[in-house]
């Protein structure tokens, strides 16, 4: 049976979702994506600046990809909302990732803006895949709304620092029934392959892989793992146990009678 | 008459169109989003638009993001 991640009505091939943010050369994007493997790559919007020649990134992003515009710089629900439909109308279809942060240090989240925009776009006709700070109650408020996944973070971004929430998301997990995509500070493939032995549907990685001494390199690492971490939580992991459970028969020993 | 431009106030002349105020900026409508008053205006139809007092433009690209 085939394992396939759905998401807004649509199967997506990969649970490998790749941020196009850091990259020292924008020429290094297809390359990426390619080693990634990835379907689902975001981008962000934002006012442009005529001194400087700035790239249109979109252009590196292979045409079967979905693009996923984020709302980042949005500070409330009405900021979101109208980026969001910027990017509908610019022609990135119906994707959003919604990200509303007002916190500059840690960058974490407004949970409670994102609800509200999740609500008036999900309303619009807009996939919604909201980046939340993992809380399970918030949870439960976007799948209401009509989020079509959830996005808990793993650890502040473009912190690198892993499954830091991993206790929160595993809640999540069991009780959420919509696909949990950790989002944020995945800084190793171990990390995402742990997520996905946990069993979420998909991680989105960014900084890890962008900032990687090879980014292309990089990139392959955390596809195999993320694959690899999916077919163990298929596979079923056996028990952990306290004590040591001997692997080797525990009669017919080599050894002299005494 | 003022006009608003990537949330700045700027002062052009009347009867200006849109396309005008982008020549005047210096962008390159190639690689821009041009959002008129909430709405996104596609490149064929800048030259239609004539400014109006206090209208708002936001000039706008995708740019890499997580």
């Amino acid at each position: 049976m085939k394992d396939a991640l759905k998401i807004g009505g649509q199967e997506i091939n990969s649970r490998l979702f790749l941020g196009t943010g850091k990259f020292s050369c924008n020429r290094l994007i297809p390359e990426v994506v390619e080693a990634a493997g990835a379907n689902v790559v975001t981008i962000a919007l934002r006012r442009v600046d005529p001194e400087y020649e700035e790239e249109n990134i979109a252009a590196y992003v292979p045409g079967n990809c979905i693009l996923m515009p984020n709302t980042s710089g949005a500070r409330d629900a009405g900021e979101a909302v109208r980026i969001a439909r910027l990017a509908r109308a610019a022609g990135c279809g119906d994707w959003v990732k919604i990200e509303i942060i007002t916190d500059n240090r840690y960058l974490l989240p407004d949970n409670y803006e994102t609800v509200k925009a999740t609500e008036i776009l999900a309303s619009e006709g807009f996939v919604v895949l909201p980046y939340m700070s993992p809380d399970l109650m918030v949870a439960k408020r976007l799948a209401e709304a009509g989020a079509a996944a959830v996005m808990p973070l793993g650890a502040p971004i473009g912190s690198n620092r892993g499954l830091r929430t991993r206790e929160m998301i595993r809640i999540l997990i069991e009780e959420i029934t919509l696909p949990i995509i950790v989002d944020a500070g995945l800084g190793r493939p171990s990390e995402a392959a742990e997520a996905m032995e946990m069993g979420a549907a998909a991680v989105l990685v960014n900084t890890a892989i962008a900032t990687a001494g090879d980014p292309v390199a990089m990139a392959r690492a955390f596809g195999l793992a993320v694959e690899a971490g999916r077919l163990a939580y298929l596979a079923g992991p056996g028990e952990t146990q306290e004590f040591a459970r001997a692997s080797s028969p525990l009669t017919g020993f080599l050894r002299d009678q005494e | 008459m003022k006009i608003v431009v990537n949330g700045k106030e700027e002062f052009v002349k009347e009867g200006m169109t849109l396309d005008e105020v982008i020549n005047l900026k210096s962008y390159k409508p190639a690689h821009i989003l041009v959002v008129y008053n909430s709405e996104l205006i596609r490149r064929e139809s800048l030259a239609g638009v004539v400014m109006k007092d206090n209208d708002r433009i936001e000039f706008l690209k995708f740019v890499g993001g997580g």
